[in-house]
């Protein structure tokens, strides 16, 4: 299926583009064409289905630009990295990181529009590089200022576990004021053989922000990949996970857990190929979704031909809080190996009211029970993360929608 | 039901053939010319004696077709077709119309006869009326008068636009639109016969119905459309069987089938299709393009699609339910069962617009050799779907390790009281199974056979009794040779 | 009838059995028993002809042929039967089924003719109720949602019908309550013939109370250590596995 470029889109994108040009590093103009060529996706393309871009294409951004200024929260005192408007803010750095240097041309990545962007447009982005086991979480705070003019920020970041190694990382993504802007940014994560990274994403874009985040994967031979994803700002957001396996044994977790409301979409997309044998792969997914918004799932298995005795299991489930949510979902299995457990569920409805019925028969007012069931509902994704202020983080924030949402 | 397995083996074992249909028959038959245009399609109106509208209707129909492309969304890889290079009706010949079965060339009931579907009434299994189409048209329907009496039509569709106009015009097109998709639309331009069953209001049809479709001529179409329309409080379970012979070459079907439930009416429609698959090495087959769909109009009416789907090369359908009605339910039990070379792309799509419709989606997918399998369903819970329900199950099963098995799932829900359940799972044979049964005398391929159909179980139990002994045999004669 | 000589096998590298020798006789009950892990179910599973077990060294001759070259379910058509220590469940597969289907695949391979509906359903009904097994069981899917106690009579009614001429029992006296015991003993009890040779596999002595056998031999380290009459069971039991380990050590 051809995708219809919207050539108004794509000609203030060029412009923007041409602005910068100058100051970037490295070649930039074979992923300015590959994202020209395919513009941003409409729902006639298959895996934007259910999330069409062409608002985007029609909204005028800038590129942001390094903010040397701004004052940024911190959840932790530990180590962190700081990038705001998608720039490395030294200053506040207090972890050695490398810096990214412009596309390497890593092959396949660049079939995604918006990773193509961002490979022609990204002006800086951290290279962690992990080789002893660490216990203490790394903060990566992603801060964005807002502005009339819609900044757009793209960073470009790689994460790579060496053999051995293992960490914890916390991503934060947060808006420095009110306003509206574009984030189109990317982490590149490698577990080498044997390596661990346990990883959560808090995402607390602005109300009137777009977010639109790729993590591609590496796993290497019993590699470790724990990776949490918490969903609440942004009016528009996609969290898009594709993760190779190719060591044998590996193990891949990823789960989410979002709250929306008002017109906000989140999308969670994710695509796990299973090329090795042996490995294991669990996805559970929970939405909670209010007032007009709309919540997409899409999680995509693999199994390669050969990689035989793959585990992969995945769960997707949505409540419908309000009279006009929706909630769309396309869970696939793509299996081309016989010795295989792989499996998916996936349910939508409204909270159930036989739970209901009995904490309210027990004096708790309709209101607190159905707070009490949607927290009880998001709390299984939280339980797995050890860390305390996040889960402080992340419990204010599902207060705060259901004041508002539910 | 004890007897299949062993019966199975012991079917499998006589056939020097899996495919025991593969004959042809030599009978002579009466063509229009190769290829597709618009003079073709006032052939067949002609030959038909259409009314004017029909002829409109089929012209509409074809012009839009070629404004169409096929389909590339399905995971399938279909050769290219050249729609030019077939023939879009083949009849054979008889001097007359036949008035009664005894009329109808001996040459095509024995042709019956050896494809286990006896015409002569008296043969018949007890309680199954029987329209059987060959290439383009029907050439003999069982027990009419009998059902006359209870005022139930089944005929042929096109002996049906002579006697029921009103009829036929009143629903036709009414679910699949002529411009609904690429092989809906050809069959709307160049349909050439099928079956027409009208059940009146109150009418609990008084047998099973059936219609057999054979394929027989070399390099023809086969494209048929069936409309079944249940008025309020009716019932009518329906089955067709689909055989063709063995050919080097591909042939196309691409048929449509419509069903509409008004108030209270319940419509069973179940499919044991059975085309030429294609040999071990994928050459030859049927492509099997079928666009089925039944809409539940009334209130507490209900569709339930059951199909067996071991057949043809290459099978592309969706059987649906539009479920308009309050209370209204929507059924789809299937079994695909995919070997050698063959792919299946086939689920359903249940789309809710009803308060408290219900629907259940029961899939089981067996891919063994070089096959691919996938189950693509969508489950639409609309606005007014008030309190619906649907549950949905898919499972796979793999044998050997060069097929694939795939699940592809849409769920879209806007309805904050509906309720969706999707539960998918993809394994292979269990070897402690497998063991169990061979440690008891069982040998592979009977186990196969055995665990296939329990596994299938829950679909073969949809089947009225008549063709559920004859489908479980089928399960376990397309696995011969997948394992070993 | 069963004679086998220093069998060696392994699972995946690792060394089970080293060594085994064991002579059974037909008409003749032998238990065989040993601590966790000694290779007990092994033997079974040798036996029978189930896959991943690889036999490194040795024979097991049955009737005079080469037991281990054959199929699983050339084994069972000989004779050989396994009560399994865990029955396999087959949803969806009707228990009828199965044992119609078992039972004329093995009548086909003796030669003689088949049962139809009516014929094996009166032999079923007739074995099933000498077992305490329900109608209601027979129609279940197989092993389907069954208790252990459930299974395990199954495995006897199964035992009943298919008349092997040797019977391996391996751990049919696990997860049974004192009564089902009973009616398993007395199950086997009533099959005691001087056509027949049995194996019964097990960890404790209790089942050797109801089903006395003619010889005992204890399986350790892969291997028998000992063997001896009746008594050596009793023995055991009051006794436990350490001594005769040291003792072999």
């Amino acid at each position: 299926m051809t995708t219809r470029v919207e050539s108004s889109g794509v000609e203030s994108w060029r412009e923007a583009f041409e602005s910068i040009r100058a100051a970037l590093p490295g070649e930039r103009d074979v992923a300015f064409e590959a994202f020209a060529a395919r513009g941003f996706p409409t729902n006639r393309v298959e895996a934007w289905k259910y999330t069409s871009l062409r608002p985007l294409a029609r909204q005028r951004f800038r590129p942001a630009e390094p903010d040397r200024d701004a004052v940024v929260p911190f959840l932790n005192a530990g180590p962190r990295i700081v990038l705001v408007n998608g720039f490395l803010r030294e200053d506040l750095t207090t972890v050695p990181v490398g810096r990214w240097a412009g596309p390497d041309n890593r092959a396949g990545v660049e079939d995604e529009a918006l990773v193509a962007l961002n490979a022609a447009m990204a002006g800086d982005g951290y290279v962690l590089t992990i080789a002893e086991i660490r216990d203490e979480p790394i903060e990566i705070v992603h801060a964005t200022v807002p502005s009339p003019t819609g900044p757009v920020a793209q960073s470009r970041n790689r994460i790579v576990i060496a053999s051995g190694g293992t960490a914890r990382v916390i991503e934060r993504h947060i808006a420095l004021g009110k306003g509206a802007y574009f984030v189109n940014g990317v982490t590149e994560v490698e577990v080498q053989a044997g390596g661990q990274l346990h990883h959560t994403k808090l995402q607390e874009e602005g109300a009137d922000a777009h977010h639109l985040w790729f993590m591609p994967v590496q796993l290497d031979r019993d590699a470790v990949l724990e990776s949490a994803v918490f969903t609440f700002g942004a009016r528009l957001s996609r969290n898009q996970i594709e993760a190779d396996i190719f060591g044998e044994g590996a193990t891949l977790a990823l789960n989410g857990a979002y709250a929306i409301a008002g017109r906000q979409l989140a999308d969670h997309t994710s695509r796990i190929e299973h090329r090795a044998p042996g490995a294991t792969s669990r996805q559970v997914y929970k939405g909670a979704i209010g007032g007009q918004a709309r919540g997409v799932f899409q999680g995509h298995i693999i199994v390669a031909e050969g990689a035989q005795k793959t585990d992969g299991q995945q769960l997707n489930r949505a409540l419908l809080l309000s009279g006009r949510a929706e909630i769309d979902a396309k869970p696939v299995l793509e299996i081309y190996a016989d010795d295989v457990q792989c499996s998916h569920g996936a349910t939508a409805g409204d909270i159930d009211g036989d739970a209901l019925f009995y904490l309210r028969s027990r004096g708790i007012p309709a209101n607190s029970a159905r707070g009490l069931l949607v927290r009880a509902f998001l709390s299984e994704i939280l339980d797995e993360t050890p860390e305390d202020a996040l889960r402080r983080a992340v419990e204010d924030r599902i207060d705060a929608f259901l004041e508002v949402g539910a | 039901m004890s007897r299949v397995a062993a019966e199975t083996v012991e079917q499998v074992r006589s056939l020097g053939d899996r495919y025991k249909y593969g004959f042809v028959t030599d009978i002579e038959s009466e063509q229009a010319p190769k290829g597709l245009n618009e003079d073709i399609v006032r052939f067949i109106s002609a030959i038909k004696e259409e009314p004017e509208w029909l002829l409109a209707w089929r012209l509409e129909a074809f012009r839009h077709w070629q404004t169409m492309t096929e389909p590339d969304w399905a995971k399938l890889g279909i050769p290219m077709i050249d729609y030019q290079d077939a023939y879009y009706y083949s009849a054979p010949k008889q001097k007359e119309g036949p008035k009664s079965l005894d009329e109808v060339d001996p040459e095509l009931l024995a042709t019956y006869d050896k494809l286990g579907i006896p015409l002569r009434e008296q043969e018949m299994l007890a309680g199954v009326a029987v329209d059987a189409v060959f290439d383009s048209v029907s050439v003999a329907t069982t027990f009419k008068a009998k059902l006359e009496e209870h005022g139930v039509i089944f005929c042929p569709i096109s002996e049906a636009v002579q006697k029921y106009p009103e009829l036929v015009r009143k629903y036709l097109g009414t679910v699949v639109p002529y411009t609904d998709n690429f092989f809906a639309t050809l069959n709307s331009a160049v349909f050439t016969d099928g079956s027409f069953v009208f059940v009146p209001k109150g009418v609990r049809c008084p047998m099973e119905l059936s219609t057999y479709f054979r394929i027989n001529a070399a390099n023809t179409g086969q494209f048929e459309r069936t409309l079944i329309v249940a008025e309020d409080s009716s019932y009518v379970s329906y089955l067709e069987g689909c055989t063709a012979p063995m050919r080097d070459e591909h042939q196309l079907h691409a048929a449509v089938v419509e069903l509409v439930a008004l108030d209270d009416a319940e419509i069973k429609y179940s499919t044991v299709q059975n085309w030429y698959p294609g040999d071990e090495n994928g050459i030859g087959g049927i492509f099997n393009f079928v666009t089925k769909r039944g809409a539940c109009i009334g209130a507490r009416s209900k569709i339930s699609w059951t199909q067996v789907e071991t057949g043809s090369a290459i099978t592309w359908k969706y059987p649906s339910c539009m479920l308009h009605g309050a209370d209204s339910v929507g059924e789809f039990y299937s079994i695909a069962i995919t070997n050698n070379y063959q792919q299946a792309d086939t689920g359903t799509k249940m789309v809710h617009m009803g308060p408290r419709s219900r629907s259940r989606v029961i899939s089981k997918g067996i891919s063994a050799g070089r096959a691919s399998n996938a189950y693509r369903g969508l489950v639409k819970m609309l606005p007014g779907a008030a309190s619906a329900r649907n549950y949905t199950q898919c499972d796979s099963l793999l044998i050997g390790s060069h097929c694939g098995a795939h699940t592809f799932p849409y769920i879209e829900s806007q309805n904050r009281s509906a309720r969706v359940e999707h539960e998918a799972t993809t394994s292979k044979i269990d070897e402690d199974q497998l063991f169990y049964c061979r440690q008891r005398c069982i040998d592979e391929e009977e186990a196969v056979a055995l665990i296939v159909n329990g596994f299938c179980r829950e679909v073969l139990q949809q089947l009225p009794m008549e063709f559920a002994v004859e489908a479980q045999k089928l399960v376990g004669i397309s696995l011969e040779g997948s394992v070993g | 009838m069963l004679e086998i000589r220093d069998l060696h096998v392994s699972v995946e590298g690792r060394a089970i059995l080293n060594g085994l020798d064991l002579s059974v006789g037909l008409g003749e009950i032998h238990a065989v028993m040993g601590p966790n892990g000694s290779g007990k179910s092994t033997l079974s599973y040798i036996l029978s002809g189930r896959e991943g077990y690889a036999v490194d060294r040795g024979e097991a001759l049955y009737d005079g042929r080469d037991l281990l070259a054959l199929e699983p379910e050339e084994r069972a058509a000989a004779g050989v039967f396994l009560a399994f220590q865990y029955p396999v469940e087959i949803p969806g597969v009707g228990t009828m089924t199965f044992l119609r289907t078992a039972l004329n695949a093995l009548r086909r391979g003796r030669g003689e003719d088949e049962l139809d509906a009516m014929q094996f359903l009166r032999v079923v009904r007739e074995k099933a109720r000498a077992l305490g097994i329900g109608e209601d069981m027979l129609k279940r899917a197989l092993n389907v949602g069954f208790s252990g106690g459930e299974k395990k009579r199954n495995e006897m009614l199964q035992l009943a019908l298919l008349e092997p001429r040797l019977a391996i029992l391996d751990e049919t006296d696990s997860g049974l309550d004192i009564d089902a015991l009973k009616v398993v003993a007395e199950g086997v009890n009533a099959l005691r013939s001087p056509d027949r040779a049995m194996l019964i596999i097990t960890h404790y002595q209790r089942l050797l109370d109801h089903i006395v056998p003619d010889r005992v031999h204890v399986l350790a380290k892969g291997r028998i250590l000992r063997s001896g009459g009746s008594e050596l069971a009793r023995e055991l039991e009051a006794r436990g596995y350490t001594d005769i380990l040291s003792e072999a050590a």
